[in-house]
């Protein structure tokens, strides 16, 4: 049984990992926090639900989905990003979670506040091992968020375009003298971020068979939860952050007393910022601006 | 005018000015504290325990509710000493989700499902304490000790160097902020009849710093932006489904034309407007110099401690 | 008054002090100068708490005070002026001026920070006026501090400073960014402020305003003191001469 539910944790992990990932892109490059994310992981999967209701074929209707939500991160960056005066930190907290929850009310006043059922039809086998069973969407989920999040790690540390990111997530100023485009590079992180996020929603969806205009609220603050403990702004302590958040949420709620677990991350986070606030894996050097 | 005479609309923009007011106060001292919904329920446990399960009267647990709600912001006080800014306002966040959950499980005040039977209070009492509480926002925010938290909250190393002991400001500017929420949250308690965990959550938070961002970081602000924001979907009936869309698109909008707020000097909007467009053309200036402004870098989440 | 004993200070293994040693004698003027970089406002961060020692102490009038934080050293009668103005925005001149009292009116009477500034904490108000008067800031005490011009704003700070009754006060570079007339007016203020029995530290770069002003100067390169005395000794001293002019 405990394998079964680390199978379970490893999902539910991989979809904080993908989350979080997506809060620390943006981060690491504007150094604000966008709440919007976890809304535009819930609107993609409505997306790809109308595609689909018009006929549209599944795997057209969930690319759709995925541009939808990173066009909508566009948007996001334009309206409640760009107009903030740099200083203006929460600025970027309220207006992107205004963003979120305006999205939201569209949401629910188009398609209701009720779960509808959402599925591809697609039937995939099941893939046993060592008495523990993967089923078919799940193995594909896994293997694309590991591909997706190696992928990403490999473009940041290895490629060019990578290093201009890390140039602009350390010094924006310095990194524009030295010929890299801001607004470009912005626009692109929050393309990849918005994107992940309706990746992460549409894998949800895929695998709870229903949507809501919810969905998005308790992976929002979880998610949080994830980047921080991680460590703001650090890719690699955000995936491993995720994966274990969602193992020892998974593993509390089978065997410790309900309540526990969220107490559990919340303690966790409060603790961080306390003694280890660049993260518990943070890979980076804690900087002190003297 | 006749959604004004309404009871559940004067509740509504009472308790609203409360928690907005309540959130004014630490963030004038530069105490990024989204604590709010954590007071306003042990605010309004504590006070519908006490009439209800101790039969105490009222007003009398409605001032112990005031009295917890600000002794509760003790350890996010604490919090505050340690870490700063956005930071801050995520662990205030998760503890203030820690003392909702809290109250989720514990049985006695009916956990999830709610508690009920509180004796019940008028919406005019709401209004007068409300109003009475505006009051004394706007004497404290001209005292010295509302200039002391707009000095620790603009640059807490030049008002620690004036002599001015910023922990101590900031304890205070966020005692005053749990009183406040205490208060809506006993109000609240006895109006409706009726609390539950849900009432708690994040998003009434969202709600109240949108109407603080709209209205700007003054008493008048708070009160003008809590009840323009809380009075024109009850007008507008059509917006009413549409209200928190509402809300994001003016605060977006503020965002970009108003980042201060509506009235953030305290001060009526004709003498604002002559300010405003100064202060437009010097923000615009400002802002293709502030982009060299250096980021907060996770490290630096350290208060105001001298550099080790 | 002021002893500063084997100051040192290390910020990753730079050394922006080594082991700094000098007195600040009550109730005169002494100027703190050398090129940029020697670890002048590290000095004047260290004596106001807002970095600490890597080495060494401050000691005034007897006390230690390199252990305290920046709002006791404060409460002790040590005020200071920042390099780049630092003024409370969105705050009238009066009000700045009002904050540095803030700590002695609460001791006085703790009700009395509820006050309004315009009642309560009468020696305050008077003090306030005084200061201002002596500032020439009188007229524009109820603008918005940093709406007005720079050289203003600089004196408004230094009234800050004073409006505390302070016993030593710490100026930063005071003279930065002003003209020839101001920086006359600056010079006034100083005879002024000695004349009220403060103690006054200062750091410059304007060599005529120093010379003119002090009673001694101490002079640091690369964290190190080099020279120390009056502005005539030192004006002689070979080792100040090569770190302002460089060795041929």
């Amino acid at each position: 049984m405990l394998g079964q539910q680390l199978i379970n944790g490893l999902m539910l992990g991989s979809v904080y990992a993908l989350i979080g990932v997506g809060y620390t892109l943006v981060f690491g490059v504007l150094r604000m926090l966008n709440l919007a994310h976890a809304y535009l992981f819930m609107a993609a999967p409505f997306v790809a639900f109308s595609a689909m209701r018009s006929g549209v074929p599944a795997t057209v209707a969930f690319a759709t989905g995925i541009a939808g939500s990173a066009l909508l991160g566009v948007v996001l960056y334009i309206v409640a990003f760009r107009p903030i005066p740099r200083h203006h930190a929460l600025g970027g907290f309220v207006t992107s979670l205004s963003f979120g929850v305006a999205l939201q009310v569209v949401v629910v006043n188009a398609f209701g506040t009720l779960k509808i059922p959402f599925g591809t039809g697609l039937s995939l086998p099941d893939i046993e091992f060592g008495g523990l069973i993967l089923s078919g969407i799940q193995a594909i989920n896994l293997v694309l968020a590991a591909t997706l999040m190696a992928g990403l790690l490999v473009v940041v540390n290895r490629t060019r375009l990578g290093r201009n990111l890390r140039a602009l997530a350390q010094n924006e100023t310095a990194a524009s003298l030295l010929g890299v485009s801001v607004r470009r590079h912005v626009l692109l992180t929050f393309l990849v971020s918005s994107a992940l996020a309706g990746l992460a929603g549409l894998m949800v969806a895929e695998r709870f068979g229903a949507i809501n205009a919810y969905m998005g609220d308790t992976y929002a603050v979880k998610a949080l939860a994830v980047v921080v403990i991680g460590g703001l702004g650090d890719l690699r302590g955000a995936m491993i952050a995720g994966v274990l958040l969602g193992i020892f949420e998974v593993l509390f709620q089978a065997y410790a007393p309900p309540g526990l677990s969220e107490a559990f991350v919340w303690l966790l986070l409060i603790a961080t910022f306390l003694f280890k606030p660049e993260g518990l894996f943070g890979m980076r050097q804690t900087r002190r601006e003297v | 005018m006749g959604v004004l005479l309404a009871e559940p609309v004067q509740a509504l923009l009472a308790i609203n000015a409360l928690l907005t007011l309540s959130l004014l106060f630490p963030f004038l001292a530069g105490v990024w504290s989204l604590g709010l919904p954590g007071f306003m329920a042990v605010g309004a446990y504590s006070a519908a325990y006490l009439t209800l399960a101790m039969g105490v009267p009222m007003p009398v647990a409605i001032v112990a509710g005031t009295v917890l709600g600000s002794v509760v912001t003790l350890p996010f006080g604490l919090l505050a000493l340690r870490i700063r800014g956005i930071y801050l306002a995520i662990a205030t966040l998760a503890a203030a989700e820690l003392i909702t959950l809290f109250f989720s499980h514990f049985e006695l005040t009916g956990g999830v499902m709610g508690y009920t039977g509180m004796p019940y209070l008028e919406a005019r009492w709401l209004l007068l304490v409300a109003l009475a509480t505006l009051g004394i926002s706007g004497w404290v925010y001209h005292s010295r000790l509302g200039k002391a938290m707009k000095a620790v909250g603009s640059d807490p190393i030049v008002a620690a160097c004036n002599g001015i002991n910023v922990a101590y400001i900031q304890l205070i500017s966020l005692g005053i902020g749990g009183a406040f929420a205490g208060l809506a949250g006993a109000c609240f308690a006895h109006f409706y009849s009726f609390i539950a965990p849900a009432n708690f959550a994040f998003h009434r938070t969202v709600d109240i710093l949108m109407f603080l961002v709209t209205g700007g970081l003054t008493p008048l602000g708070a009160l003008v932006g809590s009840a323009v924001l809380t009075l024109v979907p009850q007008y507008v009936t059509a917006l009413e489904r549409w209200a928190p869309a509402f809300y994001g698109v003016i605060v977006i909008v503020m965002m970009a034309w108003m980042p201060a707020g509506l009235l953030p000097g305290n001060r009526l909007p004709r003498w604002h407007i002559r300010q405003r467009t100064q202060a437009t053309a010097r923000r615009n200036f400002a802002r293709r110099e502030v982009a060299d402004a250096t980021p907060p870098v996770p490290g630096d989440i350290g208060a105001t401690r001298r550099v080790p | 008054m002021l002893r500063v004993q084997n100051l040192t200070r290390e910020f990753s293994g730079l050394r922006a002090l080594d082991d700094v040693t000098f007195d600040v004698e009550d109730g005169s003027i002494t100027a703190l100068i050398g090129p940029n970089g020697a670890g002048k406002t590290t000095l004047v961060n260290i004596i106001t708490a807002v970095v600490s020692p890597s080495a060494g102490r401050v000691e005034f009038d007897g006390t230690t005070i390199s252990s305290l934080s920046s709002h006791r050293v404060a409460r002790l009668g040590i005020r200071r002026t920042f390099q780049t103005v630092h003024l409370f925005p969105g705050m009238t001149v009066r009000d700045n001026l009002v904050i540095g009292r803030f700590s002695a009116a609460f001791e006085h009477r703790a009700w009395s920070v509820l006050t309004l500034p315009r009642w309560g904490d009468a020696t305050g108000r008077i003090r306030t006026d005084e200061v201002l008067a002596l500032m020439d800031l009188a007229l524009v005490a109820d603008e918005i501090a940093t709406d007005l011009p720079y050289g203003m704003q600089r004196r408004v700070e230094i009234a800050r400073a004073l409006c505390a009754d302070p016993r030593l006060v710490l100026l930063d570079e005071p003279a930065a960014g002003m003209n020839q007339a101001e920086t006359e007016r600056l010079r006034d203020d100083i005879a002024v402020i000695r004349e009220h029995g403060v103690t006054v530290l200062l750091i410059e770069h304007d060599m005529s305003l120093v010379m003119n002003v002090s009673d001694k100067i101490v002079v640091l390169d690369f964290g190190r003191k080099i020279a120390e005395g009056t502005p005539a000794e030192v004006q002689r001293d070979p080792a100040v001469i090569s770190s302002y002019l460089g060795t041929a």
